[in-house]
């Protein structure tokens, strides 16, 4: 390669300027209190994020030099690198928050789980763009989950559990890999049954299961109309008994169309689906009665506080453990349609939301800018996403295929949770929101994986 | 390479999952930021507090501007509940406070299902505390947390007096709070009694609204200009038609007495002085927590110093009904300012027998009222009544009847303070129940005609009575308010508007001279002054309880007359011997300025109708 196949992809670089600086002015209005009144504005925070937001850009610019060969070769060296960093932080890091997660040099601090984010996604991307290995195969199946495992593991020990979720985004590049959708299949209908057990009760989710997957049945039975009928009239059934609380009939309708889904796949004789169906609903019930279980017997009171703040806000304490969202939604509630305009937040001013420059900065966004400055954020970071995979299908070696999809199931999944988190969508769980959060290392390791990837769309 | 080719599908589902993953942010933002304003409201009333500036209460003046009650500043101690130190030395604090363990405890622990308490918010531990305590709390204050020391106003009475018509304040009721419509907090003052309450819409002022931004600590970080927020508007300040100088004299004659005194200046109405006897001090009031002790107590006095005996006590008015008996026979064509009368020391009529004293014979009208004689009186009330014969007796006291009424009699006169009595006159309804219809006639109800029997009436109406003989023939309402704030809100019409009686002016003439010679030679002769010409009249209510009552009802000068007065002394004996100099020497005093007859006023000061108390051991 040493002609230029084509020009940087300018609209990447453009959205990675713009989140940059909104991050920039997100910050300066939400430190603003701080900075006017110390002594100078370079010895505040704010200062310092801005002297990591130089180097972030440095860095984002210096690395166009390195060719995505490079990071092929070095993958598995650099993979080995972040593990070792993630074990040295347990050893020699410092500990703040509870958590053994920073190390330090000088002054200046930074956290090898973010790094160790990168350094995962080069060593998974080289194994799995190998020829040897094929993710339909149980043993590639198991390597690939074990290098994810390893780091997220090492992270969960600091204890982040936040940060070692993360890790868990990549498994979406394994979809893109070729991981049997049956498994993805199956790690929904799991996770339905858990949160349903938590939100309405085993029963009335196995209903829900149920009536889903005999509308799955039915839609592939050719579409007999009489199939379509039995179940219109059993999703009447359960409209009626939701409706009224008959709870001693909920069973009943449920098993109806469980009746009506197995009928079907008899008369098409697709019996191996009929089988897995009824496995499946099954195991959503199952895990919806222990998850039941598990937080009415197991959980500890402030972990079951912990849930209720997600999934039941009013059972919540306000001043304790529900404080952070619902300040949070309510700042972002109070923004209205435009917003308060920069530098005019009131709740960001007066620190209403904890930790409102760092996880929740998304607050100041929604508060200051209103919906439409919020949906402009989302805007452009879902262009991004959609640029990134854009650029990975473009790429001609699956190293960099799968190392574009890692960086937008990373970012996707930072977004998703940090931004569904402050609207209360999504547990707390302290991970940044990518470019605009305060903090160093996240912003120069994102502006890294960026400009890694920014350069890999050269060579599509 | 089929299986790769399958794959590339997949970029499309990633990107779907993508969408879909934010396409639920952006729905959620728009549920919280558009359509549910739930959260709007919230924030807005998280971050932003509305207080309440509580206004200055208006002063009270008297006619001369003097200040008759302020606002002085007082220290009141708050307590937030969640904000004490569990282990704080609380002897110390009992001993700053000089309070004991019992009364500390009290204090601090409320009843937390009353929704007055909350302990969150701060409640009042203590109220009205001398400002040393503060001083001496205010060094240790660093080691009680949750204590706080806030200035507020309490009504002061820099001159002791006039307690009755001033009134008081206390703390408003839960019922005053849920009525109001938000117009009083818990913690604010009423008006209970007095002109405190009478004109406590004035007194008041209007609440102000102060919208403070306040951060997450609590912190008050500054005051926004928004649109609920407007400016606290201080009461009016109401200047008084009470004179001072003369209240505090007349309490000064009635010491030791229990009656009442009311002065009215006849040209507008006014009330110049109104004592209540027995009185006391309106500082007492001020309602800290000892001083609730002081209520009771007064409350619980047998003399009933908090009743307003000048407006709310019902005296038969005895000889100073005769005047007015007098005008209404003259105005009736009953009798003439020269009717002879005759009177051989008593009256009698079948079996009624009535006394008279010794005295001239009553060659005319002036001449019985100089005397007081009953007997001629009892012949005026029979001429009266029995005008157009037998038959029309009863209908003859209907016009008795409807002239005391246009005099002020057995209604509320409508002063301007609250628990007027209405007094009563017994009308024909009443002796048709109490006999029989047409079974009576004027011979059963001949006391009416001095006074006594059935007829009721208050000390304000008889110095009423008073005003419209000086007035001759009109009278103002009696009341106190003077001006409000700086005169540009006017004092209600009906104060300002003149009744008058349908009796000819002329026929005041010869009762104002009865009146004024009563002074010279006849009743009231103790009460005579060389200084100043007054006219009066006499009268002793006769108590099957005690002791009569001596009653008085005059004015001077008698040409132009300044003021007119009805002083009422409990269980004294004879008009002539205390009311009457009581309300000569106030006329002097009013009149003149200075008081002439010392020896009198010294008499006067001296004399007791409650005995002393012996201390009890």
């Amino acid at each position: 390669m040493y002609y230029r196949k084509r020009a940087y992809d300018g609209l990447l670089v453009t959205l990675y300027i713009s989140l940059v600086v909104i991050g920039w002015l997100m910050l300066y209005s939400a430190t603003a209190r701080e900075w006017t009144s110390s002594a100078s504005f370079w010895s505040s925070s704010m200062g310092k994020q801005t002297i990591w937001l130089m180097l972030a850009v440095g860095v984002f610019w210096l690395f166009q030099i390195v060719e995505w060969k490079y990071w092929f070769r070095t993958a598995y060296l650099f993979y080995a690198l972040g593990i070792v960093l993630l074990v040295i932080v347990l050893i020699w890091g410092r500990e703040i928050k509870g958590a053994r997660s920073w190390l330090y040099f000088g002054g200046w601090g930074f956290q090898p789980s973010e790094v160790a984010k990168f350094t995962t996604l080069l060593g998974l991307s080289a194994y799995l763009s190998h020829y040897g290995t094929d993710m339909r195969r149980r043993a590639s199946q198991l390597v690939a989950s074990a290098m994810i495992l390893v780091p997220a593991v090492l992270v969960a020990l600091q204890p982040d559990w936040g940060t070692a979720m993360v890790y868990g985004a990549l498994v979406l590049v394994f979809y893109r890999a070729g991981l049997p959708v049956e498994y993805f299949i199956v790690g929904a209908v799991a996770v339905m049954g858990l949160l349903g057990g938590l939100l309405v009760g085993w029963l009335k989710m196995g209903v829900v299961v149920s009536v889903l997957y005999s509308l799955v049945a039915v839609w592939y039975s050719k579409r007999w109309w009489w199939a379509w009928l039995l179940w219109l009239l059993g999703v009447g059934g359960v409209a009626y008994v939701l409706k009224e609380g008959l709870e001693e009939w909920e069973w009943i309708v449920g098993l109806y169309h469980l009746l009506v889904a197995e009928l079907v796949l008899f008369i098409r004789r697709w019996y191996r689906w009929a089988v897995v169906g009824i496995g499946l609903v099954v195991l959503a019930i199952g895990l919806g009665w222990s998850s039941e279980f598990a937080f009415r017997e197991v959980l500890k009171p402030h972990q079951q506080e912990r849930i209720n703040v997600w999934l039941f806000p009013h059972k919540a304490d306000p001043q304790g453990a529900a404080y952070n969202v619902l300040q949070s939604k309510l700042a972002i509630g109070s923004g209205g349609l435009w917003g308060k305009g920069f530098r005019k937040g009131r709740m960001t001013e007066l620190n209403y939301v904890p930790e409102q420059t760092t996880d929740f900065i998304f607050t100041t966004v929604g508060e200051e800018q209103g919906f439409v400055g919020s949906v402009a954020v989302l805007a452009i970071f879902l262009m991004l996403l959609w640029r990134l995979v854009v650029l990975a299908e473009r790429v001609e070696h699956d190293f960099m295929r799968f190392y574009l999809y890692g960086v937008a199931s990373l970012l996707f999944f930072h977004v998703f949770v940090n931004v569904g988190m402050t609207l209360g969508l999504v547990p707390i769980i302290g991970i940044p929101l990518p470019f605009i959060s305060q903090g160093g290392s996240a912003l120069v390791v994102f502006s890294l994986m960026l400009s890694v990837a920014l350069r890999m769309g050269r060579e599509a | 390479m089929a299986y790769r080719g399958k794959l590339k599908a997949r970029a499309t589902h990633i990107q779907w999952l993508f969408l879909i993953g934010l396409g639920i942010l952006v729905f959620r933002l728009g549920q919280l930021q558009l359509w549910d304003p739930r959260y709007k409201i919230k924030a807005e009333a998280t971050i932003i507090d509305r207080e309440i500036i509580t206004p200055a209460r208006g002063l009270l003046y008297d006619r001369n501007g003097n200040i008759l009650v302020h606002n002085s500043p007082t220290y009141d101690i708050l307590v937030r509940y969640n904000a004490l130190d569990p282990h704080m030395d609380t002897t110390r604090l009992c001993q700053i406070f000089h309070l004991s363990r019992e009364a500390f405890a009290r204090r601090i622990e409320k009843d937390w299902r009353d929704k007055r308490y909350s302990k969150w918010i701060p409640f009042y531990f203590l109220k009205n505390v001398p400002p040393q305590y503060v001083h001496r709390f205010v060094e240790y204050q660093y080691a009680y947390p949750g204590f706080e020391p806030r200035l507020s106003l309490i009504r002061a009475y820099p001159h002791h007096s006039a307690a009755h018509v001033l009134g008081y304040l206390n703390e408003v009721t839960k019922e005053v709070v849920r009525d109001s419509g938000g117009l009083y907090r818990y913690g604010d003052f009423i008006g209970i009694s007095g002109i405190e309450k009478y004109y406590e819409p004035l007194l008041r002022g209007e609440k102000g609204v102060r919208i403070v931004l306040k951060d997450n600590k609590g912190t008050k970080v500054k005051v926004l200009e928004y649109s609920g927020a407007r400016p606290p508007r201080a009461g009016d300040d109401l200047y008084l038609s009470i004179d001072l100088d003369l209240q505090q004299y007349a309490e000064s004659l009635m010491q030791g007495k229990s009656g009442a005194i009311v002065a009215i200046e006849p040209s507008s109405g006014e009330i110049l002085a109104m004592v209540s006897a027995p009185f006391y001090d309106p500082n007492i009031l001020t309602l800290s927590e000892r001083d609730r002790l002081e209520l009771e107590k007064l409350q619980e006095d047998s003399l009933k110093p908090f009743f307003n005996r000048a407006i709310m006590a019902n005296y038969p008015p005895a000889s100073t009904i005769k005047p007015l008996m007098a005008l209404i026979a003259m105005q009736e064509r009953a009798i003439s300012p020269y009717t002879v009368g005759s009177c051989p020391g008593y009256y009698r009529y079948k079996e009624f027998t009535y006394g008279c004293h010794l005295h001239p014979k009553p060659r005319n009208v002036m001449i019985a009222l100089q005397h007081s004689c009953n007997s001629y009186f009892f012949m005026t009330f029979r001429r009266l009544l029995e005008r157009d014969g037998p038959q029309f007796e009863q209908a003859r006291l209907d016009i008795l009847v409807d002239y005391l009424y246009e005099a002020g009699l057995g209604r509320r006169l409508g002063v301007d303070i609250h628990g007027e009595s209405a007094g009563f006159i017994p009308s024909r309804e009443f002796y048709d129940a109490l006999y029989h219809p047409y079974r009576w006639s004027s011979t059963y109800i001949m006391s009416i005609a001095i006074g006594q029997g059935e007829l009721l009436t208050t000390p304000l109406q008889l110095a009423n009575i008073a005003a419209m003989i000086a007035n001759r023939g009109y009278y103002y309402t009696p009341h106190f308010i003077r001006q409000i704030g700086d005169g540009t809100k006017s004092i209600p019409l009906h104060y300002r508007r003149a009744h008058r009686l349908s009796i000819d002016t002329t026929l005041f003439a010869p009762v104002i001279e009865g009146m004024r010679r009563s002074f010279i030679y006849g009743t009231a002769t103790r009460a005579y002054s060389p200084h100043l010409a007054m006219a009066g009249k006499t009268g002793t209510a006769q108590n099957p309880h005690g002791k009569d009552h001596s009653l008085f009802i005059g004015f001077a000068p008698i040409d132009t007359p300044k003021i007119a007065v009805a002083v009422v002394v409990e269980n004294a004996g004879t008009g002539g011997k205390v009311a009457a100099p009581i309300a000569s020497l106030i006329m002097e005093k009013y009149v003149l300025d200075t008081v002439y007859r010392r020896y009198l006023e010294y008499r006067m000061r001296k004399l007791r109708t409650i005995p002393l108390k012996k201390p009890s051991l």
